[in-house]
């Protein structure tokens, strides 16, 4: 049965996970023959290029929404400027919930599905219709918790008809706070490689953005107090982000240049995955991270920070990968310095690593959505 | 989100609801109404009308008429009961799940679906899921049942978890209708109590139940206002009758199904909960009475095995054979120990070095087992602590005075001589800590009672009436020996008329004022503010208020006149450019909240090198109550207009936390930072907070630190995280804490065994201090939280030679049960937790910083970190690996703690080494002078002119 699905953001446009798992998702579904609408809230800043997409695609403010004023009190409410432009932010509010509700009401039979806590708020206010509501998280139980979005989750989301988390373990937290709508659901891989690397390349590949929270210069320190250990072996770390020349400055006064490089955004990030032997995950924070399940479809062996229940929804130490404690460097030098010299183990844990990230497949996550878009029209 | 409208009746809806009611038209929609928003939509509604006389039959069929999903069945005649309306809606639902409602309660939004799917998931023969008791009168939620429905469960049988039992409802739970046919179960009809008798033929015979931890069912109910009545009590008998009955039925139904062995757990309930519930009424009775319902009771109770008996608490085991003796005295007051507080009513007698409950039914030694209450402890209660049973014997009105005659029980002979008695009684509003005391000169002690008049001026003992807090509480308060006992009014409610007492109004009087007379529901005498025409408060009511109570102190002072926050952080910067005033010092510790820690050991290092001499005003910091704090030195409440200008005017900072953003320091003053704590957890901007804060926030922070002049550092340690994390480059102070210099040098045991004396703990007996530390992730969350121990087992085990202390984090709060008191007592709001450490033999926590500070004294740690993994997981992440360095062992459930205390010192030799190792790495500074170190360093030797030496 085919449905009318609308995948809600607060931008389609940056060059996000977010918005990466949107499209990604919004191309499973198309393909799959719903009807498909991907809608932002409003434009990004700075957009990224996402090409042609077959699927309906629509920004809801053109312009951006004028702010509400903060001059509250008394004071405010006297004061003209203020109250005008109160009175122009609530009017553009209601006036593109209303164009949401316009939207919603074409619909037949299907679902809105809201990827992110902002866009909610327009997705609470607008009819839905016949429509059933799906929130869907893509970040930790402990990142809401600890962020300004708790008090808006609680508010927003224990009414909707699922609560999707990343993981079974955040799905129990949420649960536990008395959320009795939460339901699990995986981002899907988007390639799941027809051959897996032979892993013969002395290579350990990192790929994600350079910026501090994906922990590369620990990455950095633990691959340098081994690399004397493994000669032959080198570091590539794929990606831009603004801690390039710190990264690169680290390299160097390591004394590793060669040995640890960063070649940039890959062209085809599958073909140098497979290219690689070992994948190396160095977060500090992370939701569900699937360049980690990226490098597991690919057969590669990896190692990982335990940083959040995410990883753990992944690997499973000691069956198809290593996991370590969280920022701790010599267990990750530890760790990588097993996989470089045991090729035994390697294979063992690079065949598993393939054979359990199947789940991440996109027909096993497309089949997961069929199976929850017949939950809720029970 | 608006209501989602249906496309036609189901032709095979996945659940039928079944709602019954009874001339409720009121709720009737209301219930309905949450069956239909179910987020399960295939579901279809028979509502049974019960013969309804209100319009209720007619509210049903409008509502059929709104919605396809909803069936209405009225019957002709009215059954009485639950269950004819049941069956017969179970005789119309087509689809293969089942459930129940009544119309005065509502189902949460998800229940329908959740149970179902568990149920699919499962194959369950029942599911139940999590009930909220919600208290309209009270105004009060509370969860039902918690233990049960903690997590996720399935069970093979109801062996698997015969608590099971404690949920006699069917009203949370979804049935598999094949399962009920294919047993013939229906609800019993012509009896009440119907659901304790349909749920236990349902769990003798279902080979799955399965458990959710959603909250299903919100079990809405009205206390009736008038329940201590006499309209009430008529049916009190009948409804006792009735529940023997349907456990007598249970019983049988259990024996002829196989379930025999069941009933011991089925008893456990009908002990632990359902007999205390009709106990109570027998004081107002006639004898005839009392001896039908004993004879009642007593009859049943020779049912109840002693098996059961073995699973209750000992004050329960008490109780049954007491019914079982037809003895409704003594029975009662094991119902004032279990209904009413903990009431120690009876007379405790010792006797062979034993303690009994009574003195009668101790002929055979089978006899003395059941009455020995030795272990509970009663008799090692310190003077202060022990229950002085209080009970009114007459109480007169006279105007505004209130004439007051009653007995205190002479407890195990607490009130002989030696030691001179004392006698007074004060009136406590409880919106404040202060109350009026008045001494009480006629009574007079004969051997086990000492009896006493009382006359209680209400008018002057009031003072002024309160403005937001209208409860009033009235204590007897007796002194021996400079400890002062506390103990309520009990009276019998019959005594208590609720005639408004005039007192003095508030506005200086102007105003009329009255007090009226209630009885809390711990039967307890106490006074309501009322006016004129206010009716009899009751005591449902009254406590509802006092809960608001608390809520209302913090709202009186955060808005009261005059209290701008941004006005006197101008009137600060104004106050800076005044000239320093020389020798004052500014104390604070934890933002005011106490007299302790490193700001109080350098304030009294100060004071006993001479505050004259050195030339120092010192002033101390409290954020709301001045206990605590020594009455000889000035105080300023934090935040008030004196605090703003003496930090401007101040010479001296000395805090340990950080006094609030808007004081920046100026330069003539030397700020002296302590901290409070060694880090495990990574902070500063190591933290994920402000590592991913904006650059403005991380700016804020180091503009905080960049004010201190001073830090005191205990260890390298510190140094390498601390310091480092929060990227402060000021100077360091490497000397140590002052709060650990007493740890470090020690203390006499004279000074021990006062402190011990002063806290009301014992000195027989080895004191184990419970620190741990705050629990992150709890703080934002709905849990309230929950004291990790098992007090029971840990006082069975350990209770010889153990006493707890038990200290958590003063942001988490819990109630210590009085039910505990002579095996554990709540510290947790003593100001100074380094004189804990002081008296303790042993600390026990978890990831605490205390480990640090207690390291100093060379006494056995015991970490007990029952949550490890996710505490290290969490986000943030520690710096040290606790196991690795633990210089003690580190345990994980409740039942390795108590052995880990049990065998405490033999474990010392085998981590010795560790310990040191410990000492060497967390504190490498400390010398035991800190202190001392800090005022010879700044307030020494300071120049005539007061500057500073930084």
């Amino acid at each position: 049965m085919t449905r009318d699905v609308f995948l809600v953001a607060n931008n389609l446009e940056e060059l996000g996970g977010v918005q990466r798992v949107t499209h990604n998702l919004a191309m499973m579904l198309h393909e799959r023959g719903h009807r498909v609408t991907v809608i932002g809230i409003q434009h990004a800043t700075q957009p990224h290029d996402y090409g042609d997409r077959p699927y309906r695609w629509l920004v809801l403010n053109e312009e951006p929404e004028p702010p509400m004023p903060k001059e509250a009190g008394l004071r405010g409410r006297l004061d003209p400027r203020v109250r005008a432009a109160r009175a122009a932010h609530l009017a553009a509010r209601k006036a593109a919930v209303g164009r949401l509700s316009a939207l919603f009401a074409e619909a037949d039979t299907g679902a809105v599905v809201c990827m992110q806590v902002w866009a909610m708020a327009w997705v609470a206010a607008a009819k839905t219709g016949h429509l059933h509501v799906i929130g869907m998280s893509h970040e930790s139980f402990d990142a809401t918790l600890g962020s300004t979005r708790w008090e808006r989750v609680q508010q927003l989301y224990r009414d909707v008809d699922v609560l999707l988390l990343l993981t079974e373990h955040d799905a129990s937290r949420f649960e536990l706070e008395g959320f009795n709508n939460v339901g699990v659901m995986h981002n899907s891989l988007s390639f799941y490689p027809a051959a897996a690397s032979d892993l013969s390349a002395k290579v350990v590949v990192a790929a994600g953005r350079l910026a501090s929270e994906k922990g590369y210069d620990r990455l950095i320190d633990a691959f340098g107090s081994i690399a004397d250990r493994h000669p032959e072996w080198v570091l590539k770390i794929f990606g831009e982000g603004p801690l390039r020349g710190r990264l690169e400055k680290q390299v160097e006064s390591l004394g590793l240049t060669g040995r640890v490089r960063l070649p940039g955004l890959a062209g085809d990030i599958e073909t140098e995955l497979v290219a690689s032997s070992v994948f190396a995950l160095s977060s500090i924070h992370e939701g569900l991270p699937m360049a980690l399940a990226e490098g597991m479809a690919c057969g590669l062996a990896c190692v990982a920070f335990d940083c959040a229940p995410g990883v753990r929804e992944i690997v499973t130490d000691g069956v198809d990968g290593i996991v370590v404690p969280p920022r701790n460097v010599p267990a990750l030098a530890e760790g990588l310095s097993r996989l470089m010299a045991d090729e035994d183990l390697r294979r063992a844990y690079g065949a598993a690593a393939r054979q359990s990230v199947r789940r991440f497949a996109p027909d096993a996550v497309l089949a997961g959505w069929e199976r929850l878009f017949d939950l809720v029209d029970r | 989100m608006p209501r989602r409208t249906v496309p036609g009746p189901p032709s095979a809806p996945d659940v039928s609801v079944v709602v019954i009611g009874y001339n409720d038209r009121a709720n009737l929609p209301n219930a309905v109404r949450s069956v239909l928003d179910q987020t399960l939509r295939n579901l279809e509604v028979i509502v049974v009308d019960d013969c309804s006389t209100d319009g209720s039959g007619e509210v049903a069929e409008e509502l059929a008429r709104e919605d396809p999903r909803v069936t209405v069945l009225r019957l002709p005649e009215n059954s009485g009961g639950c269950s004819r309306p049941r069956n017969a809606g179970l005789d119309l639902a087509r689809a293969p799940f089942v459930m129940f409602l009544d119309s005065d309660d509502v189902y949460e939004r998800h229940a329908c679906k959740n149970l179902l799917i568990e149920a699919e998931r499962t194959g369950a023969d029942v599911v139940a899921g999590r009930v909220v008791r919600v208290n309209l009168t009270r105004d009060k939620e509370s969860l039902w049942a918690k233990d049960l429905f903690g997590a996720r469960a399935v069970y093979h049988g109801v062996r698997d978890n015969p608590m099971i039992f404690f949920d006699p409802l069917s009203t949370n739970k979804i049935y598999r209708r094949e399962f009920l046919d294919r047993h013939g179960i229906r609800f019993p009809e012509g009896v009440h109590y119907e659901d304790s008798l349909f749920s236990t033929k349902v769990y003798c015979l279902a080979e799955t139940i399965a458990i959710i931890p959603n909250l299903v069912y919100l079990w809405r109910v009205v206390e009736d206002a008038e329940e201590l009545s006499i309209t009430q009590r008529r049916y009190e008998f009948e409804n006792f009758r009735d529940r023997v009955a349907v456990h007598r039925m249970m019983d049988t139904f259990l024996r002829e199904h196989g379930g025999a062995d069941l009933k011991v757990y089925k008893d456990f309930k009908f002990v632990r909960h359902d007999l205390k519930l009709y106990l109570s009424d027998l004081a107002h009775r006639d004898e005839e009475y009392q001896h039908k319902f004993m004879r009642l009771a007593a009859d049943y109770c020779a049912t109840i095995s002693d098996e059961t008996l073995a699973m209750v608490y000992p004050l329960e085991r008490i109780c049954v054979h007491l019914i079982r003796r037809l003895d409704v005295a003594e029975t009662l007051r094991t119902v004032d120990y279990l209904r009413y507080g903990f009431k120690l009513s009876t007379d405790l007698v010792e006797r062979d070095g034993k303690v009994y409950w009574t003195a009668k039914y101790l002929d055979t030694p089978e006899d003395r087992a059941v009455m020995d209450v030795t272990e509970m402890g009663f008799h090692r209660l310190p003077f202060s602590r022990i229950d002085l049973h209080n009970q009114v014997t007459s109480a007169r009105v006279v105007g505004s005075r209130l004439h007051l005659e009653g007995s205190v029980v002479n407890q195990l002979g607490r009130l002989d001589p030696p030691g001179k008695l004392s006698l007074s009684v004060s009136l406590r509003n409880r919106g404040r800590p202060s109350r009026r005391t008045h001494r009480v000169d006629d009574w007079t002690l004969a051997g086990n009672r000492l009896h006493y008049r009382v006359v209680v001026d209400l008018s002057r003992a009031v003072g002024a009436l309160d403005a937001q807090v209208p409860l009033w509480d009235l204590r007897l308060e007796i002194t021996k020996d400079g400890a002062t006992n506390v103990t309520p009014f009990s009276i019998d409610p019959a005594m208590v008329s609720g005639h408004p007492i005039r007192v003095r109004g508030r506005l200086g009087g102007l105003a009329p004022g009255y007090l009226v007379p209630f009885v809390t529901p711990r039967l307890n005498l106490g006074f309501q503010q009322g006016d004129d025409t206010t009716v009899t408060q009751v005591a449902g009511q009254a406590n509802r208020l006092g809960i608001r109570a608390r809520m209302s102190v913090r709202w009186r002072s955060s808005k009261a006149v005059g209290n701008n926050p941004a006005l006197k952080a101008l009137a600060y910067k104004a106050f800076r450019r005044l000239p320093v005033k020389k020798g004052l010092v500014v104390f604070e510790s934890h933002l005011g909240k106490q007299y302790s820690d490193s700001p109080r050991y350098i304030y009294e290092a100060a004071v006993a090198a001479g505050l004259d001499r050195l030339g120092l005003d010192p002033v101390w910091s409290y954020a709301r109550r001045t206990e605590g704090f020594p009455t000889d030195v000035r105080l300023v409440r934090r935040e008030s207009w004196r605090y703003h200008l003496d930090l401007a005017r101040a010479e001296f900072w000395v805090d340990n936390q950080g006094f609030p953003r808007v004081f920046g320091r100026r330069r003539e003053t030397t700020y002296i930072q302590t901290w409070h704590g060694t880090p495990l957890k990574r902070m500063g901007f190591d933290s994920p907070a402000l590592e991913r804060a904006s650059a403005s926030v991380r700016r804020q922070h180091k503009a905080m630190m960049r004010r201190w002049s001073a830090l005191l550092v205990p260890s390298e340690y510190f140094v390498e995280t601390f310091v480092k994390s929060y990227g402060y480059d000021g100077e360091l102070v490497r000397h140590g804490l002052p709060r650990n210099d007493l740890l470090v040098r020690g203390v006499d045991d004279d000074w021990v065994e006062a402190k011990k004396r002063e806290l009301g703990l014992p000195t027989d007996r080895r004191l184990v201090l419970y620190c741990p530390t705050f629990r992150d992730r709890a703080r934002r969350l709905e849990t309230p939280y929950e004291l990790p121990l098992d007090l029971e087992q840990m006082r069975r085990a350990l209770g010889d030679d153990v006493h707890l202390m038990l200290r958590t984090h003063y942001l988490d709060t819990f109630r210590l049960s009085a039910r505990f008191a002579p095996f554990a007592t709540d510290v947790s709001r003593h100001h100074d937790v380094t004189e804990l450490m002081l008296i303790a033999d042993v600390l026990v926590t978890d990831y605490s910083s205390v480990m640090f500070d207690f390291a100093n004294t060379g006494k056995p740690m015991v970490f007990y970190t029952y949550d490890y993994e996710d505490y290290v997981r969490d986000e943030r992440g520690t710096y040290i690996d606790l196991p690795d360095v633990a210089p003690g062992p580190v345990v994980l459930t409740n039942d390795e703690l108590t052995a880990a205390l049990a065998r405490v010192d033999d474990d010392v030799e085998g981590y010795r080494d560790r310990y040191a190792a410990f000492r060497e790495r967390f504190c490498s500074y400390e010398t035991g002078h800190a202190a001392e170190h800090v005022v010879k360093e700044f307030f020494e030797g300071r120049s005539l002119d007061g500057r500073a030496g930084s």
